[in-house]
């Protein structure tokens, strides 16, 4: 069983009702991903996955089908991220744990960049309001179209792409500081 | 008609090059096997109820998998991914330290049927996430409790059944994690000390590391700076310093993935 991470959705139609067993096994690793993307602590996201698959058995037996599986799952990880935030165990936190595999030597300058790269964009999306980091994580980073981006936001298209717009110019002008504060001598 | 605009990183973009590079950072950022080997093992419970009921005949829906024999196998092929990562981890040492992993919250002894925790109730936000989803349910929505200590526990399925269940307190207290700036500064401060190692300026790139890790003792990079302070030291001859760190990163780390690598240097 392959749980490798695809950075393209594939749109999925579902007409019957999986078993939690399936759910589960095809999305562990998207939940974990996106969680982390929406800026979940890394010592949290395995007590957020559990939340997350514990609350998708308990409503599959009612999904009528009326989104696509993932974009229904999705959902419910941004909702809970969005409680999680809320109860105040969010502040300004980001995710420098090491990961837990490691190819073996790797080149060292790839790896630094790497981590520096992600600190920087998780420091971003952590500044962005909560609206605007669903959407920006799930149709940038997640690859989600937009109108299943709505779907799991519970909100109009159009509120959905007003908030991309003002995410990205937010983000732009993020990057463009860092930039500026780096050439600074 | 897709009307969607192009994303950062797709044909068309107008994203800065600077927003690119960033974004390009979270590719292939999926959890590895052994991140998930914890998680599995929580979910047995549910995993493992949905299996018994799939085999009564009350619900295997996803396509292909009916029948009695087939259903063993899932499980048994279930169980066997379960047990997961320290298993690879172990074939993987095996076979040429292709992969590696360290810092593995779960247990590093592999069990084909881990053992359950005993039944502790779930967290009253699980309920909290579940009730708010923008689905339509048949359930009668219930009013939504206060914040509950958070549990790490495992859930068995009877856990589940009846939903209602006392709750079992036992507050963690949440491990301190670096700042945004924190974190930053300890990527950056590393990044120049390797930019002075690949200049050739070894004697700069030491004086950095170690200024790294006097700022920075428990650094979330530290397997790096030791690499980098290591490779440094020996291109100053200080081989015999060089030597002693290389010992302690291996007891450290002892599948570091840089232990090769710094082997060679002597």
């Amino acid at each position: 069983v392959s749980l490798a991470a695809t950075r393209h959705v594939a749109p999925e139609e579902v007409t019957t009702r999986p078993s939690f067993r399936h759910v589960y096994q095809s999305n562990a690793a998207l939940v974990w991903r996106v969680l982390r993307r929406l800026g979940m602590p890394p010592s949290d996201l395995e007590d957020l996955c559990q939340e997350v698959f514990v609350a998708v058995h308990r409503k599959l037996a009612h999904f009528e089908g009326k989104s696509t599986l993932r974009t229904w799952i999705y959902g419910i990880a941004v909702r809970c991220a969005s409680d999680h935030r809320r109860r105040g165990h969010i502040k300004h936190e980001i995710a420098t744990e090491k990961p837990v595999e490691q190819v073996a030597d790797p080149p060292q300058l790839v790896v630094i960049q790497q981590r520096e790269a992600r600190a920087r964009l998780d420091a971003i999306i952590a500044g962005l309001d909560e609206d605007k980091r669903a959407v920006f994580v799930l149709y940038e980073l997640e690859q989600l179209a937009m109108k299943d981006v709505a779907e799991a936001l519970d909100c109009p298209v159009q509120t959905a792409y007003s908030r991309l717009h003002a995410a990205r110019h937010q983000v732009e002008a993020a990057v463009a500081r860092l930039a500026k504060r780096e050439e600074a001598p | 008609m897709n009307m969607d605009p192009p994303r950062i990183l797709e044909p068309g973009s107008l994203a800065s090059s600077g927003l690119k590079e960033l974004v390009r950072s979270t590719e292939d950022d999926g959890p590895r096997p052994a991140e998930l080997s914890g998680l599995h093992r929580r979910m047995e419970g549910l995993v493992v109820g949905a299996l018994s009921a799939a085999s009564a005949g009350t619900g295997l829906g996803t396509a292909g998998t009916a029948g009695g024999a087939k259903i063993a196998l899932g499980a048994k092929a279930l169980s066997s991914w379960w047990a997961g990562a320290a298993v690879v981890a172990l074939s993987a040492g095996a076979t040429g330290g292709v992969t590696w992993y360290r810092h593995a919250r779960a247990p590093t002894a592999p069990s084909a049927t881990p053992r359950l925790a005993p039944p502790v109730s779930l967290p009253s936000l699980s309920r909290a996430a579940v009730e708010d989803a923008p689905m339509a349910v048949a359930s009668p929505v219930a009013p939504r409790p206060p914040p509950a200590p958070r549990v790490r526990h495992s859930v068995p399925t009877e856990a589940l059944e009846p939903p209602a269940v006392p709750h079992a307190p036992a507050p963690a207290p949440a491990p301190a994690l670096p700042s945004v700036s924190e974190g930053l500064e300890e990527t950056q401060a590393l990044a120049h000390a390797f930019r002075a190692l690949q200049a050739g300026d070894a004697a700069t790139a030491v004086a950095m590391a170690q200024e790294h890790e006097r700022q920075f003792p428990e650094s979330a990079v530290l397997e790096e700076r030791e690499a980098i302070l290591i490779e440094a030291l020996v291109k100053l001859g200080r081989r015999d310093e060089a030597r002693h760190r290389l010992e302690a990163l291996k007891v450290r780390f002892p599948r570091s993935a840089y232990s090769w690598r710094l082997e060679a240097l002597f």
